[in-house]
């Protein structure tokens, strides 16, 4: 298992009461699997984190990329209000 | 007293080297639409009319109310207390800013029908607007027209901007591939705002505006911008492995479906709002002549050169030029359209 901090962003990191989350992950899990984990973590932003972009060392990851060890990561809601 | 002449103006943004004189002609003969005239396009629309654009369009459907003032710099009390249009009110007090600058106020909905319209003949499109279904038919005749657009979103202490160059950078569709269902995401009204958090996302896409405009395209900062002012922290994300993305249904397919009006919505609960906004189905708009004159004999009615706002059945009916009406005291969608065919009847 590798432990993952994930930085959280406008309403998840009102909503999770906190700025970063850690995230225990099998090793080689993908995108995918830590945006399933953080739905799980924090059930009511689950809406809002399946259509967050999720950003691995400040660049934008696909579902499909595979995390590393010391990957820097990101969750940001889209942003609507204006 | 005689007062000074404006001669210098602009010095001291000429003086900044990477706009100058040249880059302050380009300025002043530049068109822009911004999208929007709220928390985001008040503060867009002054900072361009000050910077001396040339030519400002201000698209916005809703009218000032006093929830507004805390944040949306161009309106005042008046505004508020009467209900006026935010594109005109904007468009009044920017011409006490700049007498220079043509301000055209489009006090309406921007939508598959009204795009060609109110999009074309611009240089740059300024997002100010609250939704991602507006924000998507900008991306889709960015596309499809070649012009480029700046979005930008913010709520509660938070914010992010995405400047999009047709050909050259990723659009909002190789981003967020379908918008997020109507409902889905906080808005200003359900999770608050802090005027800052808008300002400074308004200001990021002013000088991405000022730079495409000045011929400095080059300098368009890539990516998307994330802040979030309550722990001080501000991001850029790299958006590079999204560029050239042949499967955006956007930029990738040249597929532009709220642009034709095949996705997107006409009738919508204005979030949070306890209101909903009514369009009149008929396309050719209505004979505003004829509508005012049935409803001015409604009790307690309100006359304004922009709309007609009276009460009935415990409902606040605001009715604008276009046909279009406001409709406060209820988010139900079904209510409000058949209040609507009661009590105005087109």
């Amino acid at each position: 298992m590798t432990e993952y901090r994930v930085l959280l962003f406008a309403q998840i990191r009102e909503e999770a009461g906190q700025e970063s989350l850690p995230i225990a992950l099998p090793t080689n899990a993908t995108v995918s699997d830590l945006r399933k984990a953080l739905m799980e973590r924090l059930p009511k932003s689950a809406s809002l984190i399946c259509q967050s972009m999720i950003a691995v060392d400040e660049a934008y990851a696909s579902d499909n990329v595979c995390l590393k060890e010391k990957s820097r990561i990101a969750c940001i809601p889209p942003v609507s209000g204006g | 007293m005689k007062s000074l002449p404006a001669i210098d103006r602009y010095s001291r943004q000429e003086r900044f080297a990477l706009i100058g004189k040249e880059g302050q002609e380009k300025l002043r003969a530049s068109r822009v639409a911004v999208c929007g005239v709220g928390a985001l396009g008040t503060v867009i629309a002054g900072t361009l009319a000050r910077a001396g654009v040339g030519y400002l369009r201000l698209i916005d459907r809703d009218i000032v109310e006093w929830s507004n003032l805390q944040r949306q710099i161009l309106f005042d009390e008046e505004d508020a207390r009467t209900g006026r249009p935010k594109a005109e009110a904007a468009a009044k007090h920017l011409s006490l800013i700049n007498k220079d600058v043509t301000v055209e106020p489009i006090a309406t909905e921007l939508n598959a029908r009204s795009a060609q319209d109110l999009l074309s003949n611009v240089d740059l499109i300024v997002d100010g607007c609250d939704n991602f279904d507006t924000r998507f038919l900008i991306n889709d005749f960015s596309l499809r027209h070649r012009v480029p657009w700046i979005y930008g979103g913010a709520i509660g202490a938070s914010g992010q901007s995405m400047t999009i160059l047709p050909g050259r950078t990723p659009c909002l569709r190789c981003l967020i591939e379908t918008p997020p269902p109507p409902g889905s995401l906080p808005t200003c009204e359900t999770a608050g705002i802090i005027a800052p958090a808008s300002m400074i996302i308004a200001s990021i896409e002013s000088a991405e505006a000022i730079k495409i405009l000045a011929g400095q395209s080059i300098a368009v900062t890539p990516g998307l911008f994330v802040l979030d002012l309550w722990n001080g922290t501000s991001k850029r994300i790299n958006l590079d492995s999204l560029k050239d993305n042949p499967h955006c249904p956007a930029c990738g397919r040249g597929e532009y479906p709220w642009l034709e009006g095949t996705l997107g919505s006409s009738t919508t609960s204005l979030c949070g709002r306890d209101a909903v906004q009514v369009i009149p189905s008929r396309a050719e708009g209505v004979d505003w002549e004829r509508l005012k004159r049935d409803l001015s004999i409604k009790p307690g009615v309100q006359l304004t050169p922009f709309l007609v706002r009276f009460e009935a059945e415990g409902f606040e009916f605001s009715v604008f030029r276009d046909g279009r009406a406001i409709i406060r005291g209820t988010d139900d969608v079904v209510l409000a359209r058949s209040l609507y065919a009661r009590h105005i009847g087109c």
